[in-house]
């Protein structure tokens, strides 16, 4: 498996997290998964390989989404892996833009959008 | 803003003085210092102010000062009192005047602060409102998306071109999930179709016949899975089997949110529940040796959409004790918490055995 196939999911609610962890991995994706920011910045950094993509919810416990990206961005060693964002807020497109991720997927989302958007920013 | 309004008066002030000492010079060739002392002030104050006895000053000094170059004070009755009636009466209207406009301009003054403070509480209002939108559909898509993804998923591997077999056992369990986050949606419509029956006064109650202590076995039962999961350890002190005549479904809801609440801000510790008896009350403690409230957010507890101050995150609507508190209160009952940061939180309630009249 190289290295470009692994996503890190950072995602606080447990189904949504099994359920994209099952996805994503029938389609032949490796997953990482942090219920938060706190949590994925750890694994990043214990992590033998980095994650091809980062999907990201924004508001979690302990670390939200936003406070995870800028300290992503503020790391050279993380700063160049693509993150999409996944939210249920309504303002999609400016959360995206507000936090400089380059995908967005409002919950509740399809899984053809879910695994186009990670096929899209993965390669 | 103020201190242009000063200033300007100040100005306005200063060329009164001016206009009149450049009359005074011209009509008499001298200046008076009496009259600057007694009547530019005066003047000054009538004009600007608006000040009732400084205008009658005003008046009765403005009738010396055309009355006598000099200005000795001569005063003869019968010469001299029509003139100066005149210009007292002059003076009073002006007071009078004045006086209204002083009046106008407070009563104006206190239209605009309430105005503003009622702005503030507008502003307030909206951002709570759109704060509530946000948590709302947050934590409404939460559950949503994750129905949406297993049935999604379950939907992919029963199509024919699917290579992965789903023995009903698979399905079961692919099901199983999604019944439960149904369940989810359902609790958080309940309590905004619950908040909204609050506020429209349409809360009413029905009585029956219930046994605390089996209520609270059903809760728990009902909740064993979670308990576990959050980490609690239930200690559960039943005196007596207190029954009452009281609203079942409701006082399920009263037991569920504030044991959602411990497994949500108290997880991982000891969780106290005892039922007692006391003078035909029942009451209820929940106590929980948790992570506290800070002693200024305890007022705000039991205020709808409030979540202890605790950002987003923690999950909910912030509708748990607000419902609680309503339910309580429809009962006749009360509701006390006690809590210190580092210190635990414990609720008690009160509940008449039988429903009052009162």
């Amino acid at each position: 498996m190289s290295k470009q196939k692994l996503i890190l999911l950072v995602e606080d609610d447990a189904d949504i997290r099994r359920n994209m962890q099952r996805l994503l991995e029938s389609e032949g994706y490796t997953v990482m998964l942090a219920e938060n920011g706190q949590v994925a910045l750890d694994s990043l950094n214990q992590a033998q390989a980095l994650p091809g993509l980062i999907i990201l919810d924004l508001m979690m416990p302990v670390m939200d989404g936003f406070t995870f990206r800028t300290l992503q961005q503020g790391d050279s060693r993380f700063a160049q892996i693509p993150v999409a964002i996944m939210t249920a807020d309504g303002h999609l497109e400016e959360k995206r833009k507000r936090i400089g991720a380059q995908g967005a997927l409002r919950k509740p989302a399809d899984i053809n959008d879910i695994l186009d958007v990670v096929s899209q920013l993965i390669n | 803003m103020a201190d242009l309004k000063l200033l300007r008066k100040i100005a306005i002030s200063a060329l009164i003085m001016i206009a009149a000492a450049v009359v005074q010079w011209l009509f008499w060739s001298h200046l008076n210092p009496l009259i600057f002392v007694l009547f530019y002030p005066a003047v000054v104050a009538a004009v600007l102010y608006a000040e009732p006895f400084s205008a009658i000053v005003f008046a009765a000094v403005l009738a010396q000062f055309f009355d006598s170059p000099d200005f000795s004070f001569h005063f003869n009755w019968q010469d001299d009192l029509p003139r100066h009636a005149t210009f007292i009466l002059f003076g009073v209207l002006i007071a009078i005047f004045g006086k209204k406009r002083t009046v106008a301009l407070e009563a104006l003054k206190t239209q605009r602060d309430k105005l503003a403070a009622v702005k503030v509480q507008l502003s307030e209002a909206l951002r709570l409102r759109d704060e509530f939108l946000s948590i709302a559909s947050h934590e409404l898509k939460t559950p949503l998306t994750a129905l949406k993804l297993q049935l999604q998923i379950l939907e992919r591997r029963s199509r024919p071109e699917s290579h992965i077999a789903m023995t009903p056992e698979k399905i079961q369990e692919k099901l199983r999930p999604a019944l439960r986050q149904i369940e989810a949606l359902n609790y958080l419509i309940d309590n905004l179709l619950d908040v909204s029956r609050i506020r429209s006064g349409r809360f009413a109650l029905t009585y029956e016949k219930v046994s605390l202590p089996s209520l609270l076995n059903m809760v728990l039962e009902d909740y064993h899975d979670q308990i576990s999961a959050a980490g609690l350890s239930i200690k559960q002190k039943t005196v007596e089997d207190v029954t009452g005549v009281w609203d079942r479904a409701r006082l399920q809801q009263v037991l569920n949110n504030l044991l959602s609440n411990a497994m949500k801000y108290a997880p991982n510790s000891e969780l106290a529940i005892s039922l007692s008896r006391k003078d035909e009350r029942a009451i209820i403690t929940v106590a929980d040796n948790g992570p506290g409230i800070a002693t200024e957010r305890l007022p705000q507890i039991f205020e709808p959409f409030d979540r202890g101050g605790i950002s987003h995150n923690l999950g909910g609507l912030g509708l748990g004790l607000f419902i609680v508190r309503q339910i309580v209160d429809a009962h006749k009952g009360d509701i006390k918490v006690d809590s210190e940061p580092g210190g635990g939180t414990r609720f008690e309630i009160g509940l008449p055995l039988t429903p009052t009249t009162h």
